[in-house]
């Protein structure tokens, strides 16, 4: 599928997801990226990324919620409220996390628009480090496990860490060398393989704009939904529309998957 | 891919711990009435309040002292700060116009003396029996800001909790027990409502945008009103406040937190959201596994 679709997919989920921080949205919306995740991940080490995210957004709750012990008296509402505004920031980080195992970071890259060259391939390179550097960690480690390193000890994170870096910098210095072999920045491209845009590319557009756009409807006429009263602790509304919109973004996990695979560079 | 599996159910896991909150949501207090005092400076009043089984926060505390006794305030920030209370504070669009001086939130202690609130009023849960403050004056810390004078609960509201006054037909509500008593110095003749007792010293026209505390209940206690309707006629907002707007009660029209406050149990939407929840989490499974079966062995 197109690369463009999936960034518009994983735009619209975050903008969903940071509009609200009521859990009967956020909950669906996590739902939404695991399935979408085991629908269409791409085989490869990358698709690791989705579990590290999944950890990281754990561990963001838990932060978020143990921030509440530096308040002088804690109430129910204030961890209510708290575990609210991490499961958020979670659920942006998971949704972000099914982005990187759906989409592939060099047809990222080749979204970028040539007349904006250094601030695009600056952008692209940020989209799609984290499944590259988990991509890396997983080779380095490979690398060690063969050399006969216990790769558990915390002692060979150190030797871990350099080399991932160093592959890291190296793959960056290679990708901006091959965008300027392709004619990025200089005037024209050429349009050796170029990325078709098909039918689910188009369904997947509408659902999310659908979806992007019903959330900044309830956002901008001051939903109650949208958020949770902590102070007192109340069962929030729900809104069937908004439940509908976030279901609409799972729409890429049932769409049939393309015949022909692409190669992954 | 037995990991990824597990990922799944630590997402699982994950949102039951966020939810596990939420169902012990709705659980009112039993109580009935909290104290409230507003120290300007040169006046003090008391306040018993009304909390009428439901729970509110330090804002709403304050606006149910405006339906029930009168307390004229203006909030600002989206209803999260205090920028006037018994017209003493900043008036104009600005909240913090009065700055260095400002509106400090005190929480009592049981034995009467006071502890400075780290946190927003809107973010303090008021229970029954609980004591709040507020003094107006300079200082951003406990250390630095006035505090109120010293006064227990049972000073307040007596020592058993008032019944709440929307169950008495007859006698002017605010003219008896449950009305507001000036503490110390300044207070008016009569009822001892706020609205006859504002401090001569600081009558600033304000402006109209004010939100018209004090009409629900406005018209059974007009007769002990008399103060406030002599000060009305020269001053244009408190004759907005002694105006009774019928249709509307003030506390839900400035609290968009409170008018969902009194929302019992669980809707069902919200039941629907869980099983779309499930759902979705159960098919991603079963394509993991599928995947797993047919694909990448």
């Amino acid at each position: 599928m197109h690369q463009g679709a999936w960034l518009l997919w994983a735009s619209c989920g975050g903008l969903v997801a940071i509009t609200t921080t009521n859990p009967f949205y956020l909950l669906p919306l996590l739902a939404v990226a695991w399935v979408v995740h085991a629908a269409c991940a791409r085989p490869g080490p990358q698709a690791r990324s989705f579990r590290i995210f999944l950890i990281f957004g754990a561990l963001t709750v838990c932060t978020r919620t143990a921030l509440v012990l530096f308040l002088p008296s804690i109430q129910m509402g204030h961890v209510v409220e708290a575990a609210l505004e991490g499961l958020r920031l979670a659920v942006l980080l998971v949704v972000f996390g099914a982005y990187n195992t759906v989409s592939d970071p060099f047809g990222v890259l080749r979204l970028s628009p040539r007349r904006f060259h250094e601030p695009a391939l600056a952008a692209s390179l940020a989209l799609s480090i984290a499944p590259r550097t988990i991509a890396a960690v997983s080779t380095v480690r490979e690398a060690q496990r063969l050399r006969g390193i216990e790769v558990g000890r915390l002692r060979n994170l150190v030797g871990l860490a350099v080399p991932v870096l160093e592959t890291g910098m190296e793959e960056a210095v290679v990708l901006a060398e091959s965008m300027d072999a392709r004619g990025h920045g200089r005037g024209r491209r050429t349009h050796y393989r170029p990325e078709l845009w098909g039918w689910r590319a188009t369904t997947i557009s509408v659902a999310c704009i659908g979806a992007v756009t019903v959330a900044a409807a309830a956002l901008l006429g001051d939903d109650p939904s949208l958020a949770m009263s902590a102070f007192p602790v109340v069962w929030p509304e729900v809104s069937a529309l908004m439940l509908a919109a976030i279901v609409a973004l799972s729409a890429p996990a049932w769409l049939p998957p393309a015949q022909v695979a692409r190669a992954p560079r | 891919m037995q990991l990824r599996l597990r990922s799944g159910l630590l997402g699982v896991a994950l949102l039951a711990g966020a939810l596990a909150p939420v169902a012990t949501a709705g659980v009112a207090c039993a109580a009935s009435s909290a104290a409230l005092v507003v120290s300007t400076g040169g006046n003090n009043y008391t306040y018993c309040v009304e909390l009428g089984g439901s729970s509110v926060n330090g804002i709403q505390l304050i606006q149910r002292a405006g339906s029930q006794h009168g307390l004229q305030y203006k909030l600002g920030f989206g209803g999260n700060a205090v920028c006037m209370l018994a017209n003493v504070g900043a008036s104009g669009n600005d909240c913090f116009g009065e700055h260095p001086y400002f509106w400090g939130y005190w929480r009592g202690d049981d034995s009467g003396g006071w502890d400075w609130s780290g946190t927003g009023a809107a973010n303090v849960a008021i229970k029954a029996g609980d004591t709040s403050g507020w003094s107006w004056g300079p200082g951003d810390s406990g250390t630095t800001h006035p505090q109120p004078p010293a006064i227990t609960y049972e000073t307040v509201c007596g020592a058993a909790p008032a019944p709440d006054p929307k169950d008495k037909p007859g006698p002017p509500k605010g003219g008896d027990g449950n009305g507001a008593k000036p503490a110390s110095s300044g207070g008016a003749g009569g009822g001892g409502t706020t609205t006859g007792s504002q401090p001569p010293d600081r009558e600033e026209p304000v402006a109209g945008e004010a939100e018209p505390t004090g009409g629900k209940r406005g018209k059974p206690g007009r007769d002990d009103k008399t103060g406030s309707k002599r000060k009305a006629d020269d001053k244009g907002y408190e004759v907005a406040v002694a105006t009774p707007t019928p249709t509307t009660a003030p506390a839900s029209l400035s609290n968009p937190a409170g008018a969902t406050a009194g929302d019992p149990g669980a809707p069902t939407v919200a039941f629907v959201a869980l099983g779309i929840t499930a759902a979705l989490a159960a098919a991603g499974a079963v394509l993991v596994r599928r995947r797993r079966r047919f694909g990448e062995g």
